[in-house]
């Protein structure tokens, strides 16, 4: 071209630069302004291919292979990019004519990159016998064309690929890189270096050995708040762009730490640089939206995400989660529009992992006609959003819910788990394990076979103090944290024992580990707070609690017990600090139970207006504390306390049961039993509905002997108690009928049998008294035993001339001393000296 | 100070009773022994200690009831007759 023809050229590609290159000008004017006024670029699917590698190629050569009908056909649509002019219209039509291309093998490998070789060679390529090995049949990918035959077969046949940790680099990046360089990558000795083990993935192949070597040799790594940073996806940046982005100073901002994470990687200095200074992040709504996720979107994007009017919308604040950016903004503003949302039904189910899903999939959940089966309802929630519609039909029908040990495995928490896996996990063999079926519950689906089975075999179960822990809770935990857990050296100081509860499973090791080495348990005011229920909180947090000032207040000192690891730092300053505690008449209900209400509830139950009335002063107790405003309002409010057999019933104790129950208690038909009437006690409040049906349906209370028992300290114990009791083999014998009184429900068979024993040892069992089945056996004999050393009667004649047990063996320990001179402690003293 | 044997109480006592005691029931009902000069309260806590089961309203009650029975001396006898403490289980 001459010099005008140059300037008209320049001219006309003003805004189009990126055409012109040193091929454009080996053409001549003529041909140049051809290919530039050819229509074909008008056509949609042509817009694409003018690009500067275009002027290898002659006006009619283009136009022949733009106007080729292979393109009408849809497999081969995509193979249209500039790639293409590396080739002529009759290599084309070779190429995309092949016979391998029926191979199913070689199906996926034509792609556009397939232009970079000729037809002879992609042949060469195809037919070569390596692919009939297994081991090398995934790295036929659209990659491969980077290389040549002769490259392919060298970097096949290397020899590193025996040595076990090379074999997972031979992965299809691997052609991105010639054999030479491959092997200069591999034999590097920086790889000798512990930090940069994990480094070597197949996605090394990006880099030349150079960039590598220059990256690890940088110093940032021997700074250890860099060293998490060494991750594969470094080698998406070169040296230069990672120095840059560590040293930037948008590092030393607060806001901005716990954004340092190597996914980080897949932005430039720049892109990082712009998503952080968003000044979306000032506004409060998305200051908890500034985590490492944030990496996987552009500026662009994120601002468009977090300026969505969306989020002005209540319901749709609280999915505003970190995880929104896996998400466009057009996904999330299809999701949060659909009209499926103000149906009552589903609208619980509108959170944050929602974000897993599009719409359709969404909606074909929501649509599924699983739903309207009764027995499926509860498992509509949030959890389903992990798995497709599809898995979910799957898991409904899978047939095992007929069997009726596992039906009760059917609960939310099973989305967390594919069909396989649900399947394979019921199927396990050590369920069939006594000491493994109890384990079988619910929060099984957060664990996978392996990890199951992991944690099912380790050794420590056989330990007995660790045995108490395998509990059903302990599934939240990865087996690896259980075992940091289990081999912590503090348990095997005793004093520790105490806290190895299923507690513990609320907690990771390092917090278990923080919390026990914690100098606070050296303070005795703090000593009894060290339970199990403090594995609910973190170290900082407990320290935070411990070290408030309000702790010196006396009126405060006795809340500082065990149950305060419920409540939060602000909760509890808040509590502390209302202004009600300054009133005489409730100080008396600051009591560590407070640790159970929240401050409004408690600021309503104190200032409502029942406790003006007489009879309901007597119940603004501290155990009230377990029942919120509305609770106690409807029990306050009930008819019954209208009728008199139900008043006395009204006292604090009332506090330990629902509304509900009281409700049904009271509705309870047995009050009208002349035989129960005397049990309408408040202890009765100790028992729940089904116990109390229990107890008052055994049909022991048919017997004579046992009617005098029916008095309200029944409800002391369970049925299962008082039944052991009535069926003692004891109230056949007359010398024993004596003993059935109601006092006896509370004592261990045990201690009664021993009792018992005793007494017919020395031949007065005749004359037990429940008082000295009250004794420890052990106490009891060796009270016998002074009393005949010391030539005293065991036995007495009472007033009616029967004989009675001394009053020495029924006399209080005080009453021993004072009154016969006996000092039980010396007594024992001296009576272990005689056995000995 | 109260000096408590609790194995010996666990030993002694079902679950249940030692379950359901509460605390703050069970320290009123105590502060209304002592009240009541009674000495020999770990006797009573050590062999009778379902008698803290009870609601405090109506420990109090059996209590009045049974010392009208004893003349106001219901608590002398216990001490000299632990026995007579079964009657509060009525």
């Amino acid at each position: 071209m001459n010099e005008v023809e140059e300037e008209k050229i320049r001219e006309r590609l003003k805004d189009k630069q990126d055409l012109i290159n040193e091929a454009m000008w080996l053409r001549k004017f003529e041909d140049v302004e051809k290919i530039l006024n050819m229509p074909e670029w008008n056509d949609e699917k042509n817009k694409g291919l003018l690009t500067s590698r275009i002027w290898i190629r002659k006006a009619e050569e283009i136009r022949k292979i733009l106007n080729m009908p292979e393109w009408n056909d849809e497999k081969y649509k995509s193979l249209l990019t500039p790639n293409i002019w590396a080739r002529t219209e009759k290599e084309i039509r070779k190429i995309l004519n092949m016979p391998e291309w029926n191979d199913e093998k070689n199906k996926g490998l034509l792609t556009s990159s397939i232009w970079i070789r000729r037809a002879e060679e992609i042949r060469e390529i195809l037919n070569m016998p390596e692919w009939s090995n297994e081991k090398y049949r995934s790295l036929l990918t659209p990659t491969i064309w980077f290389r040549d035959e002769e490259e392919i077969r060298k970097i096949l046949n290397m020899p590193e690929w025996n040595d076990e940790k090379y074999k997972s680099l031979l992965k299809p990046t691997v052609w991105g890189r010639n054999e030479k360089e491959i092997r200069k990558i591999l034999n590097m000795p920086e790889w000798g270096d512990e930090r940069y083990k994990g480094l070597q993935t197949s996605s090394i192949w990006m880099k030349k050995a150079e960039e590598i070597s220059e990256i690890m040799n940088m110093p940032e790594w021997s700074n250890e708040k860099y060293k998490s940073l060494l991750t594969p996806t470094i080698w998406f940046r070169n040296a230069e762009e990672i120095g840059e982005i560590l040293n930037m100073p948008e590092w030393r901002d607060e806001r901005y730490k716990g954004l340092l994470t190597s996914s980080m990687w897949r932005n430039n200095a720049e892109e990082i640089r712009e998503i952080l200074n968003i000044p979306e992040w000032n506004e409060e709504r998305n200051k908890g939206l500034l985590t490492p996720s944030i990496w996987i979107k552009s500026a662009e994007e994120i601002r468009e995400i977090l300026n969505m009017p969306e989020w002005n919308e209540e319901r749709n604040k609280s999915l505003l989660t970190p995880n929104i950016f896996i998400k466009n903004a057009e996904g999330i503003k299809e999701i949060l529009n659909m009209p499926e949302w103000s149906d009552a039904r589903y609208r619980g189910l509108l959170t944050s992992n929602i974000w897993n899903r599009n719409a359709e999939g969404i909606r074909e959940i929501l649509n599924m006609p699983e739903w309207s089966n009764e027995k499926y309802k509860s498992l509509l929630t949030p959890t389903i959003w992990s798995r497709k519609a599809e898995e979910i039909q799957k898991i409904l029908n899978m047939p095992e819910w007929n069997d009726e040990k596992y039906k009760s495995l059917l609960t939310p928490t099973i989305w967390f788990r594919s069909v396989e896996e649900i399947r394979k996990i019921l199927n396990m063999p050590e369920w069939k394990d006594e000491k493994y079926k109890s384990l079988l519950t619910p929060t099984i689906w957060y664990r996978n076979v392996e990890e199951i089975r992991e944690i099912l075999s380790m050794p420590e179960w056989k330990d007995e103090k660790y045995k108490r822990l395998l509990t059903p809770n302990i599934w939240s935990r990865k087996a690896e944290e259980i075992q940091k857990i289990l081999e912590m050296p503090e348990w095997k100081d005793k004093k520790n024992k105490g806290l190895l509860t299923a507690t513990i499973w609320t907690g990771k090791a390092e917090e278990i580990q923080k919390i026990l080495e914690m100098p606070e348990w050296k303070d005795e005011r703090y000593k009894s707070l060290l339970t199990s229920t403090i594995w609910t909180r973190k170290a900082e947090k407990i320290q935070e609690i411990l070290n408030m000032p309000e702790w010196n207040e006396e009126r405060f000192q006795g809340l500082l017990t065990s149950n305060i690891w419920r409540k939060k730092v602000e909760e509890i300053r808040e509590i502390l600090n209302m202004p009600e505690w300054s009133d005489e008449k409730y100080k008396s209900l600051l009591t560590p139970t407070i640790w159970y209400g929240k401050v409004e509830e408690i600021q309503g139950i104190l200032n409502m207006p029942e406790w003006n009335e007489e009879r309901f002063q007597g119940l603004l107790r501290s155990n009230i504390w377990r029942r919120n405003v509305e609770e106690i309002q409807e029990i306050l409010r009930m008819p019954e306390w209208e009728e008199k057999r139900f008043q006395g019933l009204l006292t604090a104790t009332i506090w330990t049961r629902k509304a509900e129950e009281i409700q049904k208690i009271l509705e309870m038909p047995e009050w009208e039993d002349e035989r129960f009437q005397g049990l309408l006690t408040p202890n009765v409040w100790a028992r729940n509905v089904e116990e109390i049906q229990e107890i008052l349906d055994m049909p022991e209370w048919e017997d004579e002997r046992f009617q005098g028992l029916l008095t309200s300290n029944i409800w002391s114990n369970n049925a299962d108690v008082i039944r052991e009791k009535l069926n003692l083999e004891y109230w056949k014998d007359d010398r024993y009928v004596h003993l059935l009184k109601p006092g006896i429900f509370g004592l261990k068979m045990d201690n009664i049998k021993k009792g018992i024993e005793v007494l017919e040892r020395y031949g007065i069992s005749e004359c037990v008294t429940n008082r000295c089945l009250r004794r420890k056996a052990d106490d009891l004999e060796m009270l016998i035993k002074y009393m005949l050393k010391n030539g005293m009667s065991l036995l007495v004649t009472k007033q009616n001339g029967s004989k009675g047990l001394a009053p020495i063996l029924s006399a209080s320990t005080k009453e021993l001393k004072e009154n016969h001179g006996i000092d039980i402690k010396k007594v024992k003293k001296e009576m272990e000296g005689v056995d000995r | 100070m109260i000096d408590l044997d609790m194995k010996e109480i666990k030993d002694k006592f079902e679950e249940s009773v030692i379950n359901n005691i509460d605390k703050q029931n069970a320290h009123k009902i105590l502060s209304f022994l002592v009240n009541e000069k009674c000495d020999f309260i770990e006797d009573i806590i050590s062999d009778y200690l379902d008698l803290f089961t009870f609601d405090y309203e109506e420990f109090v009650n059996k209590y009045t009831k049974l010392n009208e029975k004893y003349n106001g001396e219901f608590l002398k006898e216990a001490r000299a007759n632990m026995d007579l403490l079964e009657e509060f289980y009525y």
